[in-house]
């Protein structure tokens, strides 16, 4: 029977570093897949990734299994994501959105189906294009809680604890987010 | 209850976040409601779009991640350029600097005294030291004997004795003055009532009833009066 995250990261805590790797194992793709649709750039979400990972490690000996792991997870990734942004935004960097056709471009290449026509898969890259596109221009905290809720599967209850706000706002956010993607959405078609 | 409400209630609905009550009450409200209809019909199309963002899969290098964890444990203090650590000395540097300053500004008092920074809120103490150590801290600062130290401090007292002695018979000169004044003011006061008291006397002899009565009345003011000046003054 597979160990719960919470058992692992008690074990961890007694110096099992293999128990750390399952986890690491375990979580290395939602992960990565939130980061990367919170700050745009693949590059920059796998160093996030690391750092997250790396938080986990050190803070393991704090952690008390209270709540849920991945509450823990996202929190701590929702934290780093977004002190990210603002050191781009703080530095005027290039905005994160304009990654979209340049660096992450061959990387999402790779995804399309070698099965689809070349007509499909140029329609699919468009749509992926500006699903990024329409995302990475949702206000943050609007895209913190369309991302997990959406992709991340996470119960509105639960955002609420990552984002420390009440449940009803974590609605109310993921309703706007959703009425702004539309609207964005429907525009690019 | 208004549009808005139920539009919330359609995204949570999607998220399978409502419980059978609301679905009940929200079924009801699209059935005559033509614009939250459709924006149903567009939050799914809006979902099926962003599905379309397909998950990516790049694993972490468990060796890199170790060694980072392993790096980062050991290396206290951390490896940095030597232009940051003059940067962050200088800027400690100038926060103090500004931080003291402040302080003197609001009215603490800073010093740098022997036993190292001092800082002083309010009025200073004044400590309380022994003879001994009075003359031992006056030696150390003057460089002076004991005996001489004690021949200063026994001038000193004898400067401050004559100093109390003409303060006080000051005020024995100024409390004479104001007695002297207070006593003439009553002999000046008396001889002017007996003045009177002989002039109502004189015109009694050959007054009418009326007068005598008017008379009467004055001089018993005039008793009263001087009575109560009297009481006055002993107070």
């Amino acid at each position: 029977m597979e160990k719960s995250d919470e058992a692992l990261m008690l074990q961890l805590q007694a110096g099992h570093l293999r128990s750390f790797d399952t986890l690491v194992r375990r979580w290395e793709k939602p992960l990565l897949n939130y980061c990367y649709r919170m700050v745009n750039d693949i590059t920059l979400a796998e160093d996030l990734r690391q750092d997250v990972f790396l938080r986990i490690y050190r803070s393991a000996k704090a952690y008390r299994p209270t709540a849920q792991f991945s509450t823990w997870l996202y929190r701590i990734a929702t934290n780093l994501c977004l002190d990210t942004l603002a050191k781009h935004q703080r530095r005027k960097e290039t905005p994160i959105d304009v990654y979209l056709e340049s660096e992450s471009e061959g990387f999402d290449e790779k995804l399309v189906d070698p099965s689809d026509t070349p007509d499909a898969a140029l329609v699919k890259k468009e749509t992926k294009n500006c699903v990024r596109s329409a995302l990475a221009r949702l206000p943050e905290d609007l895209r913190v809680v369309v991302t997990l809720r959406h992709y991340n599967g996470m119960k509105f209850r639960e955002i609420a604890e990552i984002v420390g706000g009440p449940i009803s706002t974590v609605k109310s956010r993921m309703t706007a987010g959703i009425e702004r993607l539309s609207r964005m959405l429907s525009k690019q078609e | 209850m208004d549009c808005r409400f139920f539009r919330e209630q359609i995204v949570l609905e999607s998220y399978d976040e409502l419980d059978a009550a609301a679905k009940k009450s929200l079924k009801a409200h699209l059935q005559t409601c033509r614009e939250c209809e459709q924006f149903q019909v567009n939050l799914n199309e809006t979902q099926q779009t962003l599905d379309q963002w397909e998950e990516v899969d790049r694993p972490t290098d468990i060796e890199a991640l170790h060694e980072a964890i392993r790096s980062k444990s050991l290396s206290w203090p951390p490896q940095l350029p030597a232009w940051r650590w003059l940067s962050w000395g200088v800027e400690a540097c100038l926060i103090l600097v500004i931080s003291l300053s402040a302080l003197a500004w609001i009215g603490v008092g800073v010093k740098w005294e022997d036993r190292g920074l001092t800082l002083r809120i309010g009025q200073e103490a004044v400590p309380e030291i022994t003879a001994q150590e009075l003359v031992r801290l006056l030696q150390a600062e003057r460089h002076a004997t004991q005996a001489e130290i004690v021949k200063q401090l026994q001038g000193a007292l004898d400067e401050f004795s004559e100093q109390l002695q003409v303060h006080l018979d000051e005020r024995q000169k100024q409390t004479n003055a104001q007695l002297t004044l207070i006593y003439q003011g009553l002999q000046s006061q008396r001889v002017q009532d007996l003045e009177l008291i002989r002039q109502e006397l004189q015109h009694l002899a050959g007054a009418t009833e009326a007068e005598f009565l008017e008379s009467h009345r004055v001089l018993e003011f005039i008793l009263a009066s001087h009575v109560s000046g009297i009481q006055k003054n002993t107070e």
